[in-house]
């Protein structure tokens, strides 16, 4: 077969999608079409009108190949083996632009992901890997990976999240999203690598007590099992068990830059539609304002803050749109926590999210619920707890201590306070629980943090500790005893993390 | 040999010598801590249930569309 490539503006992308597809696949033209608009209709849609695209044909798609041998090459019926690879560009681009040295880097500003079409009508949308950028998009913060792909011959490389659309028979929106996952954290740090399709069945053929293949869908335990076994120390929550702070939990999770599955489904309604759903969040949009006092304190903690006239602020209990990866949808669907299905048909109305799947570095032995717990104790009721008349906002997330020295090293915190702690020995991954006053967190600033060992789950006498910084005091252990210690130190507002999430504006 | 360029210890020697280092293991920060581990005790149980509720859960729904 010859390849093949074409050059289009945005408004004439779907009459060249019909026409390549209909060659490339064989297939009837009169009926793609419709085919394409259920499939890549909102996709077209939602991609800026003055993108440019490139258009591929044979290409051979990994992912696809995969799912050809492993399934579609076992039907009687022919499938091709190829696909068609869509190269999205924000500018008018040329063939020209290719072969010239001055151009290439103006492609590369100008590129932003691809879109791969698999001739698996009526799901024609595989693989793709495209800059929010790329989508009439509102600002965010989200968890991105670099890919490198070659367009027409060239290696160019893009910033986004991996997203992929079900075709309903070797893959559902389960193994799917345990797909995305490992894609993503595949390409972005040598612990792990991407899988294929197959590979996912095969780690879950020794729990499966029936045929995998046409997939029937993933328990919330088999999608926690498969990801245990690709090399993650995952942690299940449901919502029936955590009740209000099941949401605390997701946006603690959220804001340190950790994908989480969410677990969808209406079962547990009277006039159920017997949907149940997996999606992937992966980013927020940024808090604006928005202050509710902690709801999920024990009376105890409650007791103390009333007879200290404290008010504690919760920054992770937030009503933000959040940014899912969903296989039915385009990449970077924004919508809350309470409704996550607004961009659904009316009968998915009562489906709200009912388990998170968090997939953790295996060493991370404090998880979120424990180290909020901790930390609430710690300043309400601990040996040096929050003054009298205090009014703080909190803020608590998982940080890599390599990216939180860093950001501090460049930071504007006081000099001997940031030294003290540049100095501490940490492990690899920590808790921050930022502090602030209101006025404080409207201008990303903070003038306390609470710095807590991840890896140690015995929270007995302050164990998880590593420094403190708050009330113009900085608490850490010290001596050949290890004993809880407290400097007196002048302490000024300072800008250090907010979160673990990149914001689109500064790709 | 070297001397070493770290502040940390130099600042806590001249906190030492100045009154503004304070160690929290009197009786009565000892009391705070076991009072506080008690309530981490109980706050732990909590959790270990709802674990179990969230395993139990999990293995009871099943993800398709």
């Amino acid at each position: 077969m010859l390849f093949k490539f074409y050059i289009t503006a945005h408004n004439e992308l779907t009459e060249v999608l019909v026409s390549v597809i209909g060659e490339t696949f064989n297939l009837d033209k009169a009926l793609i079409p419709a085919q394409l608009e259920k499939s890549l209709g909102k996709l077209i849609q939602q991609l800026k009108s003055t993108n440019y695209y490139l258009i591929e044909s044979p290409y051979v798609d990994r992912i696809y190949r995969d799912s050809y041998y492993l399934y579609y090459s076992s039907k009687y019926g022919s499938y091709n083996r190829d696909c068609i690879k869509v190269s999205i560009f924000d500018t008018e681009i040329s063939s020209s632009y290719f072969r010239d040295n001055a151009t290439i880097e103006k492609l590369q500003e100008a590129y932003r992901g691809f879109f791969i079409i698999r001739p698996t009508e009526p799901a024609f949308l595989g693989r793709n890997h495209i800059a929010p950028k790329a989508f009439e998009v509102s600002n965010f913060g989200y968890c991105p990976v670099n890919i490198n792909s070659t367009v027409n011959g060239v290696k160019l490389e893009v910033s986004g999240f991996p997203h992929a659309s079900q075709d309903g028979e070797t893959h559902s929106c389960a193994e799917t999203t345990i797909w995305a996952i490992m894609e993503y954290f595949g390409t972005k740090y040598p612990d792990y690598k991407p899988v294929k399709p197959s590979a996912i069945h095969d780690l879950l053929r020794q729990m499966a007590y029936e045929r995998q293949i046409p997939s029937n869908g993933l328990s919330v335990y088999q999608i926690s099992y498969a990801l245990k076994e690709l090399g993650f120390g995952c942690k299940v929550y449901a919502k029936s068990a955590y009740k209000e702070g099941f949401e605390i939990l997701l946006d603690m999770y959220i804001s340190s830059g950790i994908p989480v599955v969410a677990g969808l489904d209406d079962f547990d309604i009277e006039d159920s539609n017997n949907i149940g759903h997996a999606v992937l969040i992966i980013g927020k949009k940024q808090v604006n304002g928005e202050f509710n006092v902690f709801k999920t304190l024990k009376q105890h903690q409650l007791d103390t803050l009333r007879t200290k006239q404290i008010t504690l602020f919760d920054l992770n209990d937030t009503s933000v749109d959040y940014v899912f990866i969903d296989d039915n949808h385009p990449p970077y669907q924004l919508a809350t926590i309470k409704s996550p299905v607004n961009h659904y048909p009316a009968f998915w109305k009562n489906v709200q999210i009912k388990h998170l799947i968090v997939p953790l570095y295996p060493k991370i032995y404090l998880e979120a619920v424990e180290a909020r717990n901790f930390a609430l104790e710690y300043l309400i009721n601990g040996p040096f707890p929050l003054e009298s008349y205090s009014t703080l906002c909190l803020n608590c997330f998982l940080a890599s201590s390599r990216t939180f020295k860093h950001k501090l090293a460049l930071s504007n915190m006081e000099e001997n306070l940031r030294e003290i702690i540049l100095e501490k020995p940490m492990p690899k991954f920590i808790w921050v629980l930022e502090m602030g006053s209101k006025e404080e967190i409207n201008s990303d600033q903070r003038s306390g943090l609470l710095i807590l060992d991840a890896t140690e789950p015995n929270i007995a006498d302050n164990k998880p500790i590593i420094v403190g910084a708050y009330q113009n005091n900085v608490v850490f252990f010290s001596g050949v005893n290890e004993v809880l210690t407290k400097l007196s130190l002048p302490l000024h507002p300072f800008k250090v993390f907010l979160n673990n999430l990149t914001n689109i504006e500064n790709e | 040999m070297n001397k070493s360029l770290s502040i940390t210890a130099s600042l806590l020697d001249s906190a030492k010598k100045a009154g503004r280092l304070e160690t929290l293991n009197s009786i009565t920060h000892v009391k705070v801590i076991t009072e506080m581990n008690n309530q981490l005790e109980h706050a732990r149980r909590d959790y270990k249930i709802k674990e179990m509720q969230s395993m139990e859960s999990a293995s009871k729904a099943i993800l398709t569309m």
